[in-house]
């Protein structure tokens, strides 16, 4: 009997299942999946890079993690319950990744491997906020760190048309430019949440505001 | 050999007669489904034996000599090879009649089969039966058996107990008495079976008999079992079997008694026997690890430490009451030791005092300023914590005023003595597993523990100041609390795991693994784990699956050099520089057509400036280095070959040669013509490029999954479900 999850759930594949029964949805490892009803062993829901494609899955290819829903029923969607800045990190990394393939389609080398230690650095940094080994004042410190790259990303900007390989940038730039419009905003709302830590930090961490070093 | 498996149930096997070297062994088919008897009257007739039931069939392994039964015969197996021995009956018959009459020497010989054949069920129920038992209790008890027959009586009776047939109810104070004197007999050379056999015996009527405990307890002293480890004969099966009548004695006294127990165990002298003999054992001959120490050995000690630790349970599990005049004793002394030497004025008034008092109650990092008792309110550890610090404050007092003086300055990173010290306690007995039941499998005792009169006290003073220590490295505030007590946890795990033989050793070890440390041991860790991680299964699946992705996307960026195009140096067709000259080379946007013609050190010609053209379908084939042709004859030439590639044309002998100003363009240029080839990329730099971008791609896929274990094994996929009738409609 499928009976529908009190809330919907979300949770994460631990495994690759290739979705071979009837209705089976297909699992990559690592994939977000909302989860609307269960049956015994059995989940049904959908991945959420595709809100429209349903299908069910073993329980046992998923972990489920802490979320927050809004809104119920079939129409509900929820999030992963991390920290913003996390989060935040998460989605900027899945941005950037996608456009740093361009980068280097388009052997922009420069900017292709600074942009690579970037993100690296953002990954470990955001392992270390999740691991939630660090006291405060560390913690305090990582996460200024991390929003200073997220910023020196989103700053990003196309290098100087005026080099005479203007032609060849302007798809990446363009790109870079539109991503940089989308992931502002989080960002400064989340500053306004910090604005209080930013002032303290800055006086007693002026080192870190400085520009990130590429 | 298809007879051999035709019939399951016959298996091909020898049977040999014992103690009779003229009857030839047999080679039968032993028929499973037959019974024993009709096997073994088959078995008689050739061997002339007219009386097949006294006989018996028994398993000849080493480890197992026991009787074949209609129960335990499926254990034979091919090519086993068994015995025909006097059956059970017979023999508990005659060895019954050699105890009764025979004269001494018949006597231990009947006893020493006896004391061998008791440990098979079959035969110790049959013996049982015939009141062997009854004979072999009575006749320890009125001292009839001496010497080797005494020896042999006593390991039949552990045998015969050991099958737990027979309550040990119903054994008589005489019986324990008697096997009591012969532990408590310190003078006479006994056999060290005697005495072990003896522990054994005492110890099970401690744990399994109904109230004669006591009874053993009055009998045996401990100092009398703890000169027992130091037997003349080091031997470590009576030194194990005293600590486990030890424990067992300990585990079925009352509070009291334990009490009494615990005060002489952990004197100095009986602490310094049990350490020198078995713990320091290893110590001193190297090759006596504590492996080697013998794991029921390892087990008994470890009990012995589990109750020992486990008199603290009561003090962790009282609370304080705040109109107990005690701890308000010791608060107060501890506030004394503290700042003795402020307060050393005497014209202070009582209402100063009580101001005074709170502001000193502050500065020792209580909880609640204004009554601290309050503190000791939570169980675990209740007063057990007031006791740590006063412990420390009364052995330590140096150590102790430093403490409290560091972090009594208002200041935000400051560790807070008292609020620390409690849950320092409280870790400690999590750590320790204080207040649990020894487990049967526990082997893990701690050689520290059996070294000190206030081990567990010690243990805090060390670790108070290392919560300090660690504190100051991480720079903590009040808020990163608990993340300083999970590296501390770390801390002392780790140090005691390296079983530490004293507190100096422990100091030492636990103060090298310093925060920094143990960071990094945490992310060594993690990098094992990504590691294993990109070897687990899923990722390799994921890998695999993503990589035809990543290499169009190599392809696409080689392609997209090879249309910006490159300027070469120009060599002649047998591999010489032409100085001062170069060539271009690009591709079509189309990627059709190669241009190629002269140009200069700086120029970057357009295709319609490059005079010569070459379809790619008239290329054959890439050739590198040494396979070039313009690279065949290499003799006397500066010409480094590892740069140079020729595209091979598919019409006659003609190839375009080309040399790369480096590895990088070399690389490029490779792959891109083997891309318009539709072959295989393989260059360094596409490797490079492969795991670079490859990586990243399953970093960035697995972001939502960080933190989650991913399974060793593939998870088992359920049965499909019964019915897809599901609660919602999907459009």
């Amino acid at each position: 009997m499928w009976i529908a999850s009190k809330t919907p759930k979300l949770g994460v594949a631990v495994y690759n299942w290739k979705g071979d029964v009837r209705s089976g949805l297909p699992l990559e490892i690592g994939e977000t999946v909302q989860i609307l009803e269960e049956n015994g062993g059995w989940y049904r829901g959908f991945s959420t890079t595709n809100r429209s494609a349903w299908g069910i899955f073993p329980a046992c290819v998923v972990s489920i993690r802490p979320c927050t829903v809004k809104g119920t029923g079939a129409t509900a969607i929820a999030e992963l319950k991390d920290d913003p800045l996390v989060r935040e990190i998460a989605s900027v990394l899945r941005d950037w990744a996608r456009l740093w393939k361009k980068l280097y389609v388009e052997r922009e080398t420069y900017r292709f491997s600074a942009v690579a230690k970037v993100m690296r650095e953002l990954l470990s940094g955001r392992r270390a906020l999740l691991a939630g080994t660090l006291t405060q004042d560390q913690t305090r410190a990582l996460r200024l760190k991390l929003v200073a790259k997220l910023d020196w990303g989103n700053r990003l900007k196309p290098v100087e048309a005026s080099q005479g390989h203007a032609s060849r940038l302007r798809v990446g730039s363009a790109d870079w430019k539109a991503h940089s419009r989308v992931a502002a905003r989080p960002l400064v709302a989340r500053c306004r949440l910090m604005r209080g830590v930013y002032a303290a930090m800055l006086v007693s961490f002026p080192l870190l505001m400085q520009p990130v070093p590429i | 050999m298809p007879s051999a498996t035709k019939d399951s149930t016959i298996l091909k096997i020898a049977v040999e007669m014992l103690n009779a070297p003229d009857k030839v062994p047999q080679l039968i088919e032993f028929d499973q489904s037959q019974p024993l008897s009709s096997i073994i009257q088959l078995l008689c007739k050739p061997w002339g034996r007219p009386d097949p039931d006294n006989y018996a069939l028994q398993f000849s392994e080493s480890n197992n000599q026991n009787y074949i039964t209609e129960k335990n015969r499926n254990e034979i197996k091919n090519g086993s090879v068994l015995r025909l021995e006097q059956s059970p009956a017979k023999t508990v018959q005659d060895i019954l009649s050699k105890i009764n009459s025979g004269n001494e020497n018949d006597q231990t010989t009947a006893l020493s089969k006896l004391s061998t054949l008791s440990s098979d069920l079959t035969f110790a129920l049959e013996f049982i039966n015939k009141k062997g038992l009854t004979l072999i209790i009575h006749n320890i008890e009125s001292g009839k058996f001496k010497g080797p027959s005494l020896k042999f009586a006593l390991i039949t009776f552990v045998e015969l107990m050991d099958h737990g047939n027979i309550s040990w109810d119903i054994l008589e104070n005489q019986f324990i008495n008697k096997v009591a004197s012969f532990v408590s007999n310190q003078s006479s050379t006994q056999d060290p079976r005697i005495i072990q056999s003896c522990l054994s015996i005492l110890e099970n009527i401690v744990l399994n008999s109904s109230g004669k405990n006591l009874h053993v307890e009055k009998e045996i002293t401990i100092p009398s079992l703890i000169s027992h480890l130091q037997n003349p004969y080091q031997d470590s099966i009576i030194q194990q079997n005293a600590i486990a009548l030890l424990n067992a004695i300990f585990s079925k006294a009352d509070v009291n008694k334990r009490k009494a127990n615990a005060a002489t165990l952990s004197s100095k002298q009986v602490r310094n026997v049990i350490y020198e003999n078995l713990i320091g054992a290893s110590e001193f001959s190297k090759n006596v690890s504590k492996e080697a120490l013998g794991t029921e050995l390892a087990h008994q000690l470890y009990v012995l430490q589990t109750l020992t630790l486990g008199l603290l349970e009561p003090k962790m599990r009282q609370r304080a009451d705040t109109q107990e005049q005690e701890s308000q004793e010791k608060i107060k002394e501890l506030r004394k030791i503290a700042f003795d030497n402020d307060n050393n004025s005497l014209e202070v008034t009582t209402r100063h005092q009580l101001n005074n008092s709170t502001r000193d109650y502050k500065k020792l990092g209580f909880k609640c300023e204004i009554d601290p008792i309050k503190d000791f309110n939570e169980v675990p550890p209740g007063i057990l914590a007031l006791d740590c610090m006063l412990y420390f404050a009364r052995n330590y007092s140096e150590d102790y005023r430093k403490i409290v003086l560091e972090n009594s300055r208002a200041v935000e990173h400051e560790c807070p003595f008292g609020k620390t010290s409690i849950e320092l306690v409280k870790l400690l007995c999590d750590i320790l597993h204080i207040g649990e039941p020894p487990s049967e499998q526990g082997q893990t005792y701690h050689p520290l523990f059996f070294t000190h009169d206030h081990p567990f006290e010690e243990l805090f003073c060390i670790c108070i100041a290392l919560l300090n220590k660690t504190w100051k490295e991480m720079r903590a505030t009040s808020e990163d609390f608990m993340k300083v007590l999970s590296v501390v946890r770390e801390q002392i795990n780790r140090a005691l795991s390296a079983s530490p033989k004293g507190f100096d050793k422990f100091r030492q070890r636990i103060n090298q693994l310093t925060y920094a440390e143990i960071t990094q041991i945490w992310q060594q860790e993690r990098t094992n784990r990504e590691v294993w991680e990109s070897h687990a299964r899923p990722i390799v699946e994921l890998k695999e699956k993503i990589t035809p992705e990543i290499i169009e996307l190599i392809q696409q960026q080689r392609l997209g050099v090879l249309v910006g195009g490159t300027r070469f140096k120009k060599y002649s067709s047998r591999g010489q520089r032409i100085k001062d000259k170069f060539w271009f080379v690009r591709l079509s946007p189309n990627h059709k057509v190669l241009h190629y013609g002269d140009c200069d050190e700086k120029s970057t010609p357009s295709l319609e400036e490059l005079g010569n053209k070459l379809a790619v379908s008239d290329i054959k084939c890439v050739v590198m280095g040494k396979d070039c042709p313009h690279m065949k004859d290499l003799r006397g030439r500066k010409v480094t070959p590892h740069l140079a590639f020729s595209l091979i044309l598919k019409s006659a002998e003609e190839s375009l040669d080309f040399v790369a100003p480096d590895e990088q363009i070399f690389d490029y240029w490779t792959d891109g013509i083997n891309a318009l080839l539709k072959e295989k990329m393989t260059s360094r730099c596409f490797e490079n490029d492969l795991e670079t971008l490859l990586s990243m791609d399953i970093k960035v896929r697995l972001l939502d999954a960080e933190g989650i274990d991913i399974p060793q094994d593939p998870p088992q996929i359920p049965e499909e479900p019964d019915d897809y009738d599901f609660y919602y409609d999907n459009n």
